[in-house]
């Protein structure tokens, strides 16, 4: 079963090609993460299929509706945007009851929801605080808590881990994945950074440019993106070095480049580019015990995720 | 063909509808009159509202009975009020209702939900009217007891508690409140510096309607129709020659009705992030 499907979707701002004929399918009961560089189009998916935007042309459709036109489908989804979009005059508990309200305004029993709601992002010590006085990571939780409130079905996020710290990014997707599994709840969640998301989904969409690069489950991506050429340093004494490069050109299939540079008398650094870091580093950990040939340090050179993209288009 | 998850259609009677758009709609009022309570700018259209209660009171000023009271309360009423206070209430509120709303990113919060766009532009205008009223009653209510009236005087006791001022102050700030929170809410919706815009036409009203009102006696003036329909609320005397009193009412309520409706088909394909 299929909960949001986009078919064709081109949106564009004035000059700006946001979406070019873009495609996505989320099925029911999974968590997909919805990764590329900032300007890649993700959020306008994200408001397409939310009903904040209008497509310019294609299909989307949500739970087979078309979101914009038909607002009660919107009973079925929680959003957690990229904005502070909270009213930061209300307290955690007064913004998740008005706004769980505006969902189900006729529902009998809502503080027992609120509650569970603010319980469930581990807020419920902070409930009679005001938005405005909270760090940003708590708002996040609560903007959670809010999307959860009336119980939907499918839970949109858009970069929810933006600002946090690793506890707590990690903290928000064990949630998302205890929320799958156990309530059943379909995740799609935007990202920049395809690490944040790889240990938790099912499936990825790699995004850039408003066209879809690649779809599949994480392991897919992953070797898929190691086709990246990396390139990775270490320095080791100048025996050592030599050494361990006797050995290292030997593997012609991992290496693209190789380049040795003077630190000082005694230190060599050595940058190699290759596509298959894993293989690299596990391979240059056996030279070195093998030789006998201490590394002093290694390191990579962490391109950026824009770089990246674009070499996997081109 | 793609296979959705089939889901039963809910039955809604008309009467569930219309309590469910109730609902919700009294939660967005109570969401914007509260924010607009808990901001500064309250605040300050509270004291600029109270201003020439509080002049009054610290120069001493007091009035020889009843008549001059009531004298003074309708002009202040009809040259302060209606004519400067509730446009600028108006301005700041109407262009600031949906502006905020998507300047602050709330607006997310509202489009994202069940909630039908037409549903946030009515439920916003009458949170707006209200907000606006709610100073406007406080400050003439206010004003009405620092001038002298509403306690028994030496004119007949039909007149001396000036009941029919109040009430007749309070009906022309909730006529003057709505026109004007139509038409600027109007200007926050479709254009990107309402606020600029809303100044032009307020200076428009000052300026260039009174250049007008030489010609054509208040008729190309919006506060001058609000005065002609507020001669039959308050005792005072204001004409547009060669127009009747309806052709105002009707002007007024065509330019609000217009602009609210110009403003949901705005909204309607208004793209927000």
């Amino acid at each position: 079963m299929v909960v949001i499907e986009l078919k064709d979707i081109s949106k564009s701002y004035d000059e700006i090609v946001a979406l070019s004929r873009f495609n996505m399918r989320v099925k029911t009961g999974s968590i997909t993460g919805f990764v590329g560089p900032n300007g890649a189009g993700k959020s306008t998916t994200l408001r397409i299929i939310t009903g904040l935007a209008r497509t310019d042309e294609g299909t989307a459709r949500l739970f087979g509706i078309d979101p914009y036109d038909n607002p009660r489908v919107k009973a079925r989804f929680g959003f957690v945007s990229e904005h502070d979009d909270l009213y930061t005059w209300a307290s955690v508990e007064e913004s998740v009851k008005l706004l769980s309200r505006l969902s189900r305004p006729l529902k009998r029993g809502i503080t027992s929801d609120v509650d569970m709601a603010i319980s469930s992002v581990g807020m419920s010590k902070f409930k009679e605080r005001l938005v405005s006085q909270l760090s940003k990571g708590m708002r996040q939780r609560v903007k959670i808590a809010a999307a959860l409130v009336h119980n939907p079905e499918l839970l949109i996020l858009d970069e929810p881990m933006g600002g946090l710290d690793p506890l707590g990014r990690r903290t928000i997707m064990n949630l998302l994945k205890q929320l799958n599994r156990e309530e059943g709840v379909t995740v799609l969640v935007s990202s920049h950074v395809l690490e944040e998301l790889e240990n938790y989904v099912d499936r990825v969409t790699l995004i850039h440019r408003g066209q879809t690069l690649a779809e599949g489950n994480p392991d897919k991506i992953r070797s898929f993106i190691y086709t990246y050429p990396h390139e990775i340093i270490y320095r080791a004494r100048k025996p050592a070095m030599a050494k361990i490069n006797s050995q290292v050109v030997k593997h012609e299939d991992l290496l693209r480049s190789l380049s040795l540079h003077i630190i000082d008398d005694d230190i060599l650094e050595c940058r190699i580019v290759t596509q298959n870091p894993e293989r690299f580093y596990d391979e240059l950990v056996r030279i070195s015990v093998e030789e006998n040939s201490p590394i002093l340090s290694v390191d990579t050179q962490s391109e950026s995720v824009e770089k990246l993209f674009e070499f996997l288009v081109s | 063909m793609t296979e959705f998850e089939k889901v039963p259609k809910l039955k809604q009677s008309s009467t569930h509808l219309v309590k469910h758009v109730i609902a919700r709609g009294l939660v967005l009022v109570y969401i914007f009159v509260m924010g607009f309570l808990k901001d500064r700018k309250s605040q300050v259209l509270i004291l600029l509202g109270i201003l020439p209660s509080i002049v009054l009171v610290f120069s001493g000023t007091t009035f020889p009975g009843f008549y001059v009271a009531a004298l003074f309360f309708t002009n202040t009423i009809q040259t302060l009020y209606i004519a400067l206070l509730l446009p600028l209430f108006g301005l700041l509120l109407g262009t600031a209702a949906l502006t905020e709303e998507i300047e602050s990113h709330t607006i997310i919060q509202l489009v994202t939900r069940p909630i039908r766009r037409i549903e946030i532009i009515l439920w916003r205008f009458i949170a707006t009217v209200f907000a606006s009223l709610i100073v406007a009653m406080v400050s003439i209510s206010i004003f009405f007891v620092v001038v002298g009236l509403g306690v028994p005087g030496d004119a007949s006791p039909h007149e001396y508690w000036g009941i029919h001022l109040i009430i007749g102050g309070w009906v022309l700030s909730l006529i003057c409140s709505s026109v004007y929170c139509a038409i600027f809410s109007l200007l926050g919706v479709a254009l990107e510096k309402p606020l600029f815009w809303g100044v032009v036409i307020t200076l428009y009203e000052q300026l260039l309607g009174v250049l007008f009102s030489v010609f054509g006696g208040g008729l190309f003036s919006l506060s001058g129709h609000i005065f002609f329909v507020g001669e039959n609320l308050l005792p005072y005397t204001y004409n547009i020659p060669d127009w009747p009193v309806e052709g105002s009412i009707m002007l007024l309520f065509t330019l609000s009705l217009l602009s609210i409706v110009i403003s949901i088909i705005t909204f309607q394909e208004k793209d927000l992030s």
